[in-house]
């Protein structure tokens, strides 16, 4: 019995669409009129306009690169540095290997105060590929290693020619995990890692208003949240650097979050 | 007194301690004993002391044997070698001489000295004084001509009559101070011969230049007319360090080469069949040969510096620049670090860093530089790195001006500059920071830049919120197809395996599949009223459908069978007697027309209600 030639066919489709399926859409034309009104407020110097044109947006579900990144640069020029890095990290979540963005963010990294939370290099290097796309090369591999398996099943005459590419794709795949196992583990460490969106605010050794203050941090500075009790985030900005700062003081960089 | 002898004459060779030299200096004899005509001999009370030269001339790379032997007594200590400008006289052991003579016995104590001169020329090795058993002992001068090496003539290297010879090779002939240049010192070795051990340079003069580090090159073959010689290249890196003529050389090395013995015998039975002698490597002798090159002349200019840019601070070379600086943003008063890598090649040891007018601005601490880290064994490639504190003493300051580094190219003769870019820098007030965090940038790969990317003007794609993929069921079960696909085939391999190994089981498929379609062609038959072949096929059926289940052949399978196979096996009667008048039927219709039109669809039940209770049975 010889599976019927369309399978295939059928099987890559199927890959495809799953493919798709995790990647983007097209803008509609409300969407794309809406993005350059915002520009247009922005061009014009009215940022607290413009950001409130690109959370409208964000907030209806118009969840892209550009729109964090022209956020991160209204809330850069109107002077609030934390809230225009969240906007870049959200935007660099979605499109990691932007030069703009990456460009950006680094610009406005250099103007923090210290001290901030640097996530290393590890982190930085994995965080250039989205999860998704390590798991979809990672998928490819797979698939092409049980269709090579497969092809061997049908021409057995082909299995000994065919063994070297196998255990290149098998390599290949176990591979492509162990990337995929850091990379999910550097979207931790960045879902973890919260940005300070207050001109300055204290650190206390506590979760209380009335706890010492351990030190200072200051608008864009970077904490990496270690635990959390009732409003109180426990958080790092370096080796030594701990104490407890307050929910409300920080924001988490997440594409597709609410803006009020 | 008494004439020197050599010590150990009777072999004719010189124990020098540390190898035996060949001695097939037999050659050298006459000079030895003009060497002894030479020597000086003192006796006093029967103790004699002499001072001899095993020869009294040399070329420039190879060396004498000072031998200084006492008879009728020895010195307390190793007597001190006298101190002679451009020769260098050490110790190399001693040895002792027993003789008896018409029955008279003596010995002798001889202390030898390796003599190595530094140039050529005429040498005097003054008297040396010893004292033996409290009396002074001193022997007369003695001469030693040094003369200056040359190469063999073309014709001897040629003819391969030349077992090694040296050569220098410059890579150009105008060089200017401070440049780095590579000679090569190229041996050339007979093929065939095989070297003992690595040359040994014993002089390498040179005019004009600081000699570095020595690398050698990989093995070539070169030929010469006729002859074939082994080059093994050394290189050497040469500094420049004044301007004018300068030399290099004569250079002079020693090689020690193997050689097959004049004494050695061979074994004829061996040579017969072509078999190397395994024995071989005691018949070998060893050979020291020194090798000269002549000296080579270079023309050193200066750098022109008149034409030279602002700020060259004397490099010579080919180098690129990296520059880094951080932190960017900190308050004044507090250090911001410039770090700063030249790399190229040239004279890295030499390398500092030029003053830079643009950061008067600043205060600045004086620069570190680390040792310069090479990447070739010849220590002149590789790379520099500086670093320069700067601190910054008001908010005014906004940037760091320009890193100017300026060289001169040899090899292109112009000077060149290399320009970092402007650093953006924000100073705070001193009382509003907080310790600045050191986040160097690599200037040349990412440029800072002055302000943000602007905004993007095209909403381009919209990106789908949606749980990672790896959260997603679909994924997996899409994931599942590759997998389901590949056992799929693998079951259905395994079965036709299977089948491949059983033939019974085969048949059983075959016989099924016979009897699918022959049951369907019956009623085809009995609609068409064609008894022959009606009967024909139920008989073929039945065969097919026994022969499967007793194993049997097909063809052999007859109403006899019923009664020799089937009966007491398990089979109904009722199904056996069916059997019986099926067969007696199919016989009946091969020999006369016995059905009718109705008769043969009303059988059809019959031979399925048979063929499924053979199929069922298990025999």
């Amino acid at each position: 019995m010889r599976p019927p030639r369309n399978t295939y066919l059928w099987l890559a489709a199927a890959w495809l669409a799953l493919a798709c399926q995790a990647g983007t859409g097209a803008p509609s034309s409300d969407a794309v009129a809406s993005f350059e009104s915002a520009n247009r407020l922005y061009e014009q110097g009215k940022f607290d306009d413009a950001i409130a044109a690109y959370e409208k947006l964000l907030n209806a579900g118009v969840v892209s690169p550009a729109v964090y990144f022209n956020l991160g640069n209204a809330y850069f020029k109107s002077g609030r540095l934390g809230r225009a890095i969240a906007a870049y990290r959200a935007a660099h979540t979605l499109a990691p290997r932007d030069p703009d963005i990456r460009a950006n963010l680094r610009f406005a990294r250099d103007q923090v105060s210290p001290p901030t939370f640097s996530p290393g290099r590890l982190v930085e290097l994995f965080s250039t590929v989205t999860l998704n796309e390590w798991t979809c090369a990672a998928s490819a591999a797979f698939w092409t290693l049980f269709l090579l398996l497969a092809v061997g099943e049908v021409k057995p005459e082909w299995k000994l020619r065919m063994r070297p590419a196998i255990w290149l794709v098998g390599g290949a795949f176990v591979a492509l995990c162990v990337c995929f196992g850091l990379a999910r583990h550097a979207e931790q460490v960045n879902s973890q890692t919260v940005v300070v969106v207050e001109r300055e605010a204290a650190v206390r050794q506590g979760p209380l208003d009335a706890a010492l203050q351990a030190f200072v941090v200051h608008d864009g500075a970077e904490l990496k949240v270690l635990d959390q009790k009732d409003d109180w985030l426990f958080v790092a900005a370096g080796q030594r650097r701990l104490g407890w700062i307050k929910r409300t003081i920080v924001q988490q960089p997440v594409p597709g979050a609410k803006h009020q | 007194m008494q004439t020197q002898t050599m010590p150990n004459s009777r072999t004719g060779r010189v124990h020098t301690g540390r190898r035996t030299l060949t001695a097939g200096r037999r050659a050298a004899m006459p000079m030895i004993c003009a060497a002894q005509l030479f020597a000086s001999a003192l006796a006093l009370d029967g103790q004699t002391f002499t001072a001899t030269l095993d020869r009294n001339t040399i070329t420039l790379g190879e060396t004498a044997t000072l031998a200084l032997t006492f008879q009728g007594g020895t010195p307390a200590e190793i007597p001190a070698p006298p101190t002679v400008p451009n020769l260098r006289i050490s110790y190399a052991g001693q040895s002792s001489q027993f003789r008896f003579v018409n029955g008279v016995a003596s010995s002798s104590v001889s202390f030898n000295y390796v003599v190595t001169p530094a140039q050529p020329g005429e040498f005097e090795i003054p008297p040396i004084r010893v004292t033996v058993d409290g009396k002074t002992l001193t022997s007369n001068p003695l001469k030693l001509y040094v003369l200056r090496p040359s190469q063999p003539p073309p014709e001897s290297i040629e003819s391969g009559e030349q077992i090694a010879f040296l050569k220098i090779v410059l890579p150009k002939k105008k060089v200017y101070v401070g440049e780095v240049i590579v000679a090569e010192l190229q041996f050339y070795i007979r093929a065939g011969i095989q070297l003992a051990a690595q040359p040994e340079l014993t002089g390498f003069p040179t005019d004009g230049f600081t000699v570095g580090k020595l690398a050698a090159g990989g093995q070539r073959q070169a030929q010469f007319g006729t002859a074939l010689y082994t080059v093994l290249p050394y290189y050497v890196a040469l500094t420049v360090v004044k301007p004018g003529q300068l030399s290099i050389g004569p250079v002079t090395a020693n090689l020690l080469i193997n050689l097959p013995s004049p004494r050695a015998q061979r074994d004829p039975f061996l040579e017969f069949f072509g078999i190397r002698d395994p024995f071989e490597i005691f018949n070998m002798e060893r050979k020291q040969v020194p090798v000269a090159a002549e000296t080579e002349t270079l023309e050193a200019l200066t750098v022109p510096v008149e034409h030279a840019p602002p700020g060259f601070n004397g490099a010579v070379g080919n180098y690129s620049l990296t520059f880094s600086v951080g932190p960017t943003n900190v308050a004044a008063g507090d250090p911001i670090t410039v770090r700063v890598q030249i790399a190229g090649r040239g004279a890295l040891d030499l390398l500092t860093l030029p003053e830079q007018p643009g950061w008067r601005s600043f205060k600045t601490l004086a620069a570190t530089a680390k040792p310069a880290e090479t990447t070739d064994p010849l220590g002149i490639e590789g790379v520099k790195t500086f670093e320069q504190v700067l601190v910054p003493q008001s908010t005014n300051v906004t940037e760091l001006a320009p890193l100017v580094f300026s060289f001169f190219d040899p090899d292109a003769h112009v000077f060149r500059t290399l320009t970092s870019p402007a650093v953006p820098l924000v100073v705070k007030p001193a009382a509003a920071s907080a310790t600045p965090m050191l986040a160097g940038t690599k200037v040349e790969d990412n440029p800072p830049a002055p302000d943000i990317v602007p905004i993007k003007q095209r909403l381009y794609t919209i990106a789908a919120v949606k749980p990672p993929l790896i959260q997603q069921p679909i994924f997996w079960a899409i994931q599942a197809c590759p997998v389901l696909v590949w056992l799929g085939l693998l079951a259905r391999r395994k079965r036709l395996e299977a089948l491949a190994t059983n033939p019974r089981l085969r048949r059983q498929r075959q016989v099924n599949q016979a009897v699918r379609s022959g049951l369907a062609k019956l009623r085809q038959l009995a609609a068409q009223n064609d008894a022959d072949q009606f009967f024909a096929t139920v008989s073929k059926l039945l065969q097919e459908q026994l022969g499967e289940r007793l194993d049997l052949p097909a063809p052999a399978i007859t109403e006899t069978v019923i009664d020799e196979h089937l009966a007491g096996r398990g089979l109904p009667d009722e199904t056996l007697q069916s059997l019986r008048e099926l067969f007696q039927l199919c016989d009946q219709a091969r020999f006369g027309r016995i059905n009718t039109a109705q008769e043969l669809p009303a059988l059809i039940p019959k031979v399925e209600s048979v063929i499924d209770q053979l199929r069922n049975w298990k025999p």
